[in-house]
């Protein structure tokens, strides 16, 4: 049968597939958390290792409870600070979603994310979390996030490399100048082209360890700088030194160690003996050499005498839940089961790399994970007990202006003394903007 | 079998049919109504076309407006600020003047050596050689590629310490530095990659050539001419439309570019900023440190650039354009 359609018939369709058109469009802006039991994770992974690990427990929890349904998107840190802006900002924030000590400040702070205290301790209890990782998750003394994991600042070093040019790392509790000595000391025996450590001086989390020892810190608790050009231009001309030895590379070759790929680190191809880097990276780098790769402390101070503990644990990655999503009671079950579940702790975490901030869920993981997570395990043990204050949150902007800094002083196109009132003219331009 | 001809159907053949009375007056309504509906049909398939350019380009444009003059951080109401953000990009973010500094010099050193590449290249293909469509084809395909990340990615990969550029130089002894993250050379591995995409000029400047009458070159030649004087007497001139509009075209682009620099400088402008383009620093102000009003007064304030050198080209090209017309 051939039926003929009427030109009104068609402006009638025409008019409703438009307005409906434009209703669907409509309906698809605001927020997308979905109901009770519908739960959307937007994360962020340090290796395929985790998100594998990550993707499987959830398949699993899923599977036991069949009224949760969870969708997620991961991608790695960088990409993610970019996707979780545009998303919230556009009105569309994630259910569940990661969040560092910066992010975490930032979003709490606009009140972005939910208040957890009242789940804690109840739902979940967090009583042996590691007490710098739940610090972490903190803001305004209120919990903003359930910490997955605990890190710490360390030196990462090339076993085979010190040995084979016959040479050691100071003891644990070891000085500045240790450092730099041992870090000279390659440099000579290995020749031009191979240096001691790589440059760390726009690294502000290990800066934050050297201003400790004279009772400065790099963000106070309020989130303000907590020292003076003085102690800059102190940190600054250490690395001068370092650099005019050529025990760390020049800028140009170390600008290219710092895109962000760990691949192409001076210490993973083989042409600088250490770096200074966060534990959770040390499982990745491992991967991507032959070589063994040691763990080792920052240095505690500056003469053998006032030796004392200034390294610090918090949490790398915490988890945290939009204040608009319907489902924060199926959340914290669900990251209980991902933290302290001895199935779902022993998916999600083993042989990824990340640490547990639960002692209950570290012990797991001990006794289940390779030799490479059992090292890391118990570097961080003595850490995660005699932690020194965890560092706090502060302007993300400051850590590029110190970026900034450290370039303009390694590119000879500043002075330290210039460099250091340049950062603090620079930070204070940012405090007034907030 | 019924088939329905209403629309062949006239209203007043339709009056005539039938209980007239009533039949009538529903037809005269009929017709109104059916008259009405003709006159909003181009509306209704044009809506949606309305609806675009209301809510996703006029709105987000004046939206813009406004919070340039705003204190906005994407999550929270944006606050009134009158014209600070103006006055602070001009008086106190030397980060900003250093992105003004880095994008002209890209754009008034990529753009002419872009269309000079492009021009070259269109002159050789202007030749008539067997295959010139797989080679118009080959030539066009860097322009297709161009912007993209995988691009950017490889660009970063051939310039870097020990990237094909300098394994090349080893050869001859010499020992290359590093092309992306010294910011001597940084913003000039950009210029190269800019230049490498001069496809879309190139097939614009062949068909322009194609048009250029070749009994005037022959008169030229019979005349004694040479192939330079050819060149810059008859082609040039005749192709100067071409020329002004490539120049307009891949001037804007180039105001605009961003995925480069972005990968290369690892989005956050390269050493010394060096690879701070302006959209760049923009997406930054914005995106990172969730400062949209100031990042929306920049975007206005690159549209008032972008519009000054377009006019300024306009009013130039009186002077050295020559169409066809002016006989």
């Amino acid at each position: 049968m051939i039926e003929y359609v009427t030109r009104r018939q068609i402006l009638q369709g025409g008019s409703v597939l438009g307005l409906s058109a434009l209703g669907l469009g409509l309906a698809g802006c605001g927020g997308s958390s979905g109901g009770q039991g519908k739960i959307r994770y937007v994360g962020y992974v340090e290796s395929q290792q985790q998100l594998k690990a990550t993707r499987t427990a959830i398949e699993q929890y899923q599977k036991a409870h069949s009224k949760v349904t969870a969708t997620t998107e991961f991608s790695d840190f960088s990409s993610y600070v970019d996707k979780i802006t545009t998303q919230i900002s556009g009105g569309n924030p994630p259910d569940m979603m990661s969040a560092n000590v910066d992010i975490l400040s930032e979003y709490a702070g606009r009140g972005v994310l939910r208040e957890l205290d009242s789940y804690n301790p109840g739902q979940i209890n967090l009583a042996d979390y590691a007490k710098g990782s739940v610090g972490a998750a903190q803001f305004d003394g209120k919990l903003y996030g359930i910490p997955n994991d605990v890190v710490g600042p360390t030196v990462i070093y090339n076993t085979d490399m010190l040995h084979q040019l016959g040479l050691k790392m100071p003891s644990e509790m070891c000085t500045w100048d240790d450092l730099a000595n041992t870090a000279k000391a390659v440099a000579k025996a290995a020749g031009k082209g191979t240096y001691g450590i790589e440059d760390g001086s726009a690294a502000h989390i290990a800066l934050d360890v050297y201003l400790r020892p004279n009772k400065k810190i790099f963000f106070a608790k309020d989130g303000k700088l907590g020292f003076e050009a003085s102690d800059l231009i102190r940190w600054l001309n250490y690395w001068k030194d370092l650099r005019e030895a050529g025990a760390i590379p020049p800028a140009a070759t170390q600008a290219q160690s710092s895109s962000g790929d760990l691949s192409k680190t001076l210490l993973i191809r083989n042409k600088a003996a250490m770096l200074l880097q966060l534990t959770d990276s040390w499982f990745g780098l491992q991967a991507l050499t032959p070589h063994k790769l040691g763990l080792h402390m920052l240095p505690n101070g500056f003469s053998k005498a006032d030796l004392r503990q200034q390294n610090f644990v918090y949490a790398g990655n915490m988890t945290c839940i939009s204040t608009k999503s319907h489902s924060a009671s199926d959340i914290i079950a669900l990251i209980k089961y991902l933290h302290t579940d001895p199935q779902g702790s022993s998916i999600f975490y083993k042989d990824t790399g990340i640490i547990p901030a639960s002692a209950e869920a570290r012990q797991t993981v001990l006794s289940s994970g390779s030799k490479t997570t059992r090292t890391l395990i118990n570097y961080l043990a003595p850490l995660i007990k005699n932690s020194a204050e965890p560092r706090h949150s502060g302007p993300t902007e400051i850590n590029d202006i110190l970026q900034r800094t450290s370039d303009a002083v390694a590119f000879g196109r500043q002075s330290v003394q210039d460099a250091a009132t340049g950062f603090f003219k620079d930070a204070a331009q940012v405090y007034k903007n907030r | 079998m019924k088939i329905r001809h209403a629309m062949k159907t006239s209203p007043p053949e339709r009056a005539h049919t039938g209980d007239r009375g009533v039949r009538k007056s529903a037809g005269r309504s009929g017709s109104v109504h059916e008259g009405r509906l003709q006159r909003l049909a181009p509306y209704v398939f044009m809506a949606p076309w309305f609806v675009g350019i209301i809510v996703l380009t006029l709105g987000p444009i004046l939206a813009s407006l406004y919070l340039s003059f705003t204190n906005f951080d994407l999550f929270t109401s944006p606050r009134w600020a009158g014209l600070s953000n103006y006055t602070h990009m001009f008086t106190a973010d030397p980060r900003y003047v250093k992105s003004v500094v880095v994008t002209f010099t890209y754009v008034l050193i990529s753009v002419p050596l872009k269309l000079a590449v492009a021009l070259s290249l269109a002159l050789l293909l202007n030749r008539g050689i067997r295959g010139l469509g797989l080679y118009r084809s080959v030539y066009y395909l860097p322009s297709l590629l161009g912007g993209s990340v995988a691009i950017a990615i490889m660009w970063q990969e051939i310039f870097t310490g020990d990237g094909v550029v300098n394994q090349f130089l080893k050869l001859f002894g010499i020992n290359g530095p590093s092309w992306i993250t010294d910011p001597r050379y940084s913003l000039y591995t950009l210029v190269i990659l800019a230049m490498w995409q001069f496809g879309s000029p190139m097939i614009i400047f062949l068909a322009g050539l194609k048009q250029i009458p070749a009994e005037l070159l022959d008169a030229a030649r019979v005349d004694g001419a040479g192939s330079v004087s050819c060149f810059f007497r008859i082609t040039i001139p005749l192709l100067t439309p071409i020329i002004f509009f490539n120049l307009l075209m891949q001037m804007v682009d180039a105001f605009q570019a961003f995925t480069p620099a972005y990968i290369i400088g690892n989005g956050k402008g390269g050493p010394l900023d060096s690879l701070l383009f302006y959209t760049l620093y923009l997406y930054q102000q914005g995106f990172t440190y969730l400062r949209m009003g100031y990042a929306s007064a920049m975007a206005w304030v690159l549209l008032l650039i972008i519009a000054i050198f377009t006019a300024t080209a306009f009013a130039s090209s009186k002077y050295w354009v020559h169409y066809g017309e002016e006989g």
